[in-house]
Formats: structure tokens, C-alpha cells, sequence
């Protein structure tokens, strides 16, 4: 059976889809043979661009422009440090231990952040002012459909073709994912799915710990308790969250989602279908120069992200 | 789809991969009874399920039913279910059969017994309550397997003092001798004469998983007159099976002792997760 890593980008500004497919390649690629260079030798993926599809929706959002050439490049060279990085480090990619002051006081600071800002959810108006995206998802039914569109269908794609999924799901992606397995394994329209299953859920970075974003979702108006509230056809679900990224403040699904979806045998009962990697180090810089820990190309060259892609394409 | 295909051994002794199943046979005999259907028609191969629960003694077990083989899950203590805990704490022993044996169990598989299984939603319930079909007890299944087919009996926790105690119970009562018995964190039922006989006389094939200082196998102590039975299984702190003879006993003699219960109570509580169970095996069998 054929494998298939479907990858879903998250909401802001994007690099043209030619371009953010090369990027997300890339990063996977050198993160799998920085973890096994003996069954990845080639750092630029060789083969694995074939089982990488890169779901692009950005441009379903009307308003939306392509970040322009000179950024792409600056942005293809911090690409390139960080995959620097990630070789140096090895397995070893953790949160520097080199303590200062200075350092103490700020892990401090984002750690009671992190933890106070778990019992808080997004306030209506940021969402409506700031996050364009995720207002015209809840708002424009016509754009949400168009947004879900392309996952859809590469999923469909591959189901149809035989192949066995993981998704990788970045920050907005990962609602954007959860609401599509929502909709195969729960509308009628999608009856000829309902036995079809996903192999892996990768969520990097997702809001979905927040109230709410949950509120968004297809599966909100039931209750917590009702299986209806779940997609049923999830095998496993990974969630990476870093240190600092805000946007996944509320960090661990395990109380959301995971915990209850088990109970109701929607996730399998193996030890491993279901994780919460927390306070994982991103170490992407931006292009001016600032660090971001939400970036997806951070999350993409985490080892332990590595160790699931290599035991999905080994299985 | 699972990374591990479903396989059990239907040759007596141990077999790794049936430890595997059966360890997450009991984490699903947490769940209700869709909950279990849910999972094990995907994975398991998609046998009939039946569930049973005494909600006055919150005493539940499942039964998972191939052509060739049934396989038993007791669900294990519920830390928000205070009926499960006075079962624990009640270590006065009571007589069975010429077994002296933790009462609070023994009343617990007791109650279960003629518990008929629960419905398998509204068509079945209309059936059963119209007098159109009777719902077979837990007794009932059992009985039936008798010289029928192999019964493979697992828990964790409550769940394993139940499953290890059943092994006996089914013997006496209905004639069934288990294929194997797989317990996982499961604590003392007898003292040290109780454990020669069963393992003599009733079901030599039970294979006890203990998981490093897991608090519950140390309960009740030696002190009230409690030992384990031979711990074939004990995990060290890295995950790893213990090995080495001298390191066995000194495990054992631990466990038996139950001393290191009160000082290592918090490691112990984190150790008696089934979770760390089940990921001995899938790590072991998968190569993680």
C-alpha cells in the first residue's frame, strides 16, 4: 500500500504554492535525513517529493497576496540556517540549556504566561479584527467550503487510489483538517468514506486546545460526551506544540479531545494513538531578524516529528 | 488499520503478542459498551462484543468472542468510582471452596455473575424487554464456553485481581480452564498457601505484569498476610523486562513485602497507569 503525507498550511500571508511546496519539502526532507541519513541519505527528499502532497489554500481568501520574490528568498535563506540547525543538534533539539538571568526570568515568564493563558479563550473581537482567515471561515460559508475544498480532495485522491494518509497540519490547517475528517466520516455525501481511515493526524501549532476555535467546528453542537462531536476516522493523533507560540496557548489536547475520543473509541487503544509533544524548542527566525516559535518550518524539523514520518513510511 | 495485525496465541503459554492484545484489551474494558464496539471493529477483527455491569457493586467486564477463541476483560478500580475503592480496602479474607481469599474481590466477581449483558441498542432492548430474546448472564457465557472454546482471561489493577480470581471461579464453578491469565498492576488476592494452590491445582498459566514501583501489586502487605503470585513479568524503571534471577527475587520480594508502597507512592501511582503497560509491549514489538 502506498503512502501519502498530505500537508495543510496555516492562516497569514503565504509564499506563492510553488514555493511554500518546495519549503515544506525541504524541511521534511532534511529533518528525516538528519534523524536516519542511512534510509534518507539525500538531505533535498530524492523520492519522498512523490508521497509529499502540500494542500494550499491561501488563495481561496479574497484579500489575499503572495509574499513577494525578495521576501521568498530571505525567506529561503533562514530556511537554510535552520536546517543548519537542526543538523547540529541532532537528536538533541531541545530548549538551550544555557541559562542566564536574564533567560530564567523569560522562561518564567512565558511558562506562567502559557499556563494562565490555557483557562483563556480568544476574544470575539480579535478574531474579527485580526485573524482575517479565521473570521471568514466562521463567517462566509461559500469561502469555508472553498477553503476545505483542496483537502477534500487530495484526501479523497488518495483514498481513492488506495493509499494510507498522515496529515500534517499547521496552526489554522489543523481546524481546517479536523473539521474535513468531520465531514468524510460524518455527512452523507461522504457515505462511500465512512470506512476509510487516517493513519496519522499531525496538528504543529494549533489553536484547537482553545474555546474558542472549538467553537468553529462542524462537530461543536453536540456534546462533549456524544461520539457525533468527533471525526471517526482518526487512527492517531500527534499534537507538537513549542514553547512560546502563543497561538497554541492552551498546548495539550489531551483534555480536549484525546482523552474523551479514546473513552468513546473513536482513537485505538494503543499506546501511541494519541500525544501531546509540549515545550518543544522552535528555533525559526523570521526574516527581519525576530524569532518566531510558531513558524511552521520550526515545527517541520523537529526530531520527534521525524521518528512518526519514518514509522508511517516504514509501517 | 493497525501498525500490529490482531493475533492471538491458542497454544498454552506465553506469547508476547497476545500479552499485547490483552493489555489492550484492558484499557478498552475502561469503556462502556459502544465504546468497545467502536474499536474493535476496526482492530480487533470485529468480534461480537458483549458487555456486563453490577452498577450497585460498579463491577463491569467484557467479552470479546472469536469462532476459535473468547478473551475476558475486567474493568479495573475507577479512581472517581468510590465503590471500586471500598472494594480494594476490603482486605478481610473470605472462605471459598477451601481458598482464603480477599473478601472485597471475591464479592465483586460474585456480584457480577448473574448480571444479564447489557443491550445492544433499541432493537435489542425491545427484544429483551418483549420476552423475544433473553439476555444471556455473564455466567451463562462463560458456562457455555466450557469445553467449547479456549477462554483467555485479562485486567488491570481491580480488573487483574478479577481476572486472576475468575480463573479460579470458572474452574470450580463451570469446569472452564483458562488458557492463560494476563494481569497487569493487579494487587494480592491470598496469602502464600492460597498462591501454591492455585497455581497447583487450578491455573498455573497466569502471567503477572508488574510495571517497576507500581503501588498497586504491593497491596495488601505481606503484614496481612497477602503475597503475590510469581511476578513472570516485572518491568524495570527504563521499561525494560527484568532478567537477571538475583534482580526477580529482590523484585518480587519487594512487591511481596510492600513496604516501599507509602515512601514511593507518588513514582508508584505514575507506575500503575495501564498506559505504561501497553507501551512495554508496542515498544518491544515495534521496535520504538
Amino acid at each position: 500500500m502506498a503512502k501519502k503525507i498530505i500537508c495543510i498550511h496555516g492562516l497569514a500571508s503565504k509564499p506563492p504554492e510553488a514555493e511554500l511546496t518546495r519549503n515544506w519539502k525541504r524541511c521534511i526532507a532534511a529533518n528525516l535525513h538528519a534523524s536516519a541519513p542511512e534510509t534518507y541519505p539525500d538531505p533535498e527528499g530524492g523520492n519522498l517529493s512523490e508521497v509529499i502532497d502540500v494542500v494550499y489554500w491561501a488563495n481561496a481568501i479574497p484579500s489575499h497576496v503572495e509574499d513577494d520574490e525578495d521576501y521568498c528568498a530571505a525567506l529561503s535563506d533562514r530556511i537554510d540556517e535552520l536546517i543548519e540547525v537542526r543538523q547540529e543538534k541532532g537528536p538533541s533539539f531541545h530548549m538551550p540549556r544555557k541559562w542566564n538571568l536574564r533567560k530564567l526570568s523569560k522562561s518564567f515568564l512565558l511558562s506562567a504566561a502559557s499556563t494562565m493563558s490555557s483557562a483563556f479563550s480568544l476574544k470575539d473581537d480579535i478574531v474579527e479584527n485580526k485573524l482575517v482567515e479565521a473570521r471568514l471561515y466562521r463567517h462566509e460559508q461559500y469561502v469555508a467550503d472553498a477553503i476545505r475544498e483542496p483537502l477534500v480532495k487530495a484526501i479523497r485522491d488518495a483514498w481513492d487510489a488506495g493509499d494510507e494518509i498522515m496529515i500534517l497540519s499547521h496552526s489554522m490547517g489543523s481546524f481546517i483538517a479536523y473539521d474535513v475528517l468531520w465531514q468524510l466520516s460524518r455527512r452523507r455525501q461522504y457515505e462511500t468514506y465512512w470506512n476509510k481511515r487516517l493513519r496519522y493526524l499531525i496538528t504543529l501549532g494549533s489553536p484547537l486546545g482553545d474555546g474558542y476555535i472549538q467553537s468553529l467546528l462542524f462537530g461543536d453542537r453536540f456534546a462533549d460526551k456524544d461520539a457525533r462531536r468527533y471525526p471517526a476516522n482518526v487512527d492517531a493523533w500527534l499534537n507538537f506544540s513549542a514553547y512560546g507560540d502563543a497561538v497554541c496557548h492552551d498546548s495539550a489536547l489531551k483534555d480536549d479531545f484525546h482523552k474523551t475520543m479514546e473513552h468513546l473509541g473513536l482513537l485505538s487503544s494503543s499506546a501511541y494513538s494519541s500525544r501531546d509533544y509540549v515545550k518543544l524548542w522552535n528555533p525559526f527566525t523570521t526574516v527581519s531578524g525576530k524569532s518566531n516559535p510558531h513558524k511552521s518550518y520550526g515545527y517541520l524539523v523537529q526530531p520527534k516529528l521525524a521518528k512518526w514520518i519514518q514509522a508511517f513510511l516504514s509501517e | 488499520m493497525s501498525r500490529l495485525e490482531f493475533s492471538i496465541s491458542l497454544e498454552p503459554g506465553f506469547d508476547e503478542r497476545t500479552a499485547y492484545w490483552l493489555a489492550r484489551l484492558s484499557r478498552v474494558a475502561y469503556r462502556d459498551y459502544p465504546g468497545i464496539v467502536r474499536e474493535t471493529k476496526v482492530f480487533w477483527n470485529d468480534p461480537v462484543v458483549y458487555a456486563f455491569e453490577n452498577r450497585s457493586s460498579e463491577t463491569q467486564a467484557c467479552i470479546l468472542e472469536y469462532d476459535d477463541v473468547a478473551l475476558v476483560g475486567f474493568r479495573g478500580t475507577e479512581p472517581n468510582q468510590l465503590k471500586d475503592w471500598l472494594t480494594d480496602f476490603r482486605f478481610f479474607k473470605s472462605k471459598y471452596r477451601g481458598h482464603s481469599i480477599h473478601g472485597g474481590f471475591l464479592g465483586s466477581l460474585e456480584s457480577l455473575v448473574n448480571v444479564p449483558r447489557e443491550s445492544r441498542g433499541y432493537r435489542d432492548r425491545q427484544a429483551i424487554d418483549g420476552g423475544e430474546i433473553e439476555a444471556e448472564t455473564f455466567a451463562e457465557k462463560i458456562a457455555g464456553y466450557a469445553n467449547q472454546k479456549p477462554v483467555l482471561l485479562t485486567g488491570h489493577s481491580l480488573g487483574g485481581a478479577l481476572a486472576s480470581l475468575a480463573g479460579l471461579y470458572f474452574k470450580e464453578e463451570y469446569g472452564l480452564e483458562a488458557l492463560g491469565i494476563y494481569t497487569f498492576g493487579q494487587p494480592k488476592i491470598g496469602g502464600r498457601a492460597f498462591v501454591k494452590r492455585y497455581l497447583e491445582v487450578a491455573c498455573p498459566n497466569i502471567f503477572p505484569h508488574v510495571n517497576d514501583e507500581d503501588v498497586v501489586p504491593k497491596v495488601p502487605p505481606r503484614a496481612l498476610r497477602f503475597v503475590h503470585f510469581p511476578i513472570t513479568h516485572p518491568f524495570d524503571s527504563q521499561g525494560k523486562l527484568i532478567v537477571d534471577p538475583e534482580t526477580r527475587r529482590a523484585f518480587q520480594r519487594r512487591v511481596d513485602r510492600g513496604l516501599s508502597a507509602v515512601p514511593k507512592l507518588l513514582e508508584g501511582i505514575g507506575d500503575h497507569s495501564m498506559l505504561a503497560y501497553t507501551e512495554h509491549w508496542e515498544r518491544k514489538l515495534l521496535g520504538y
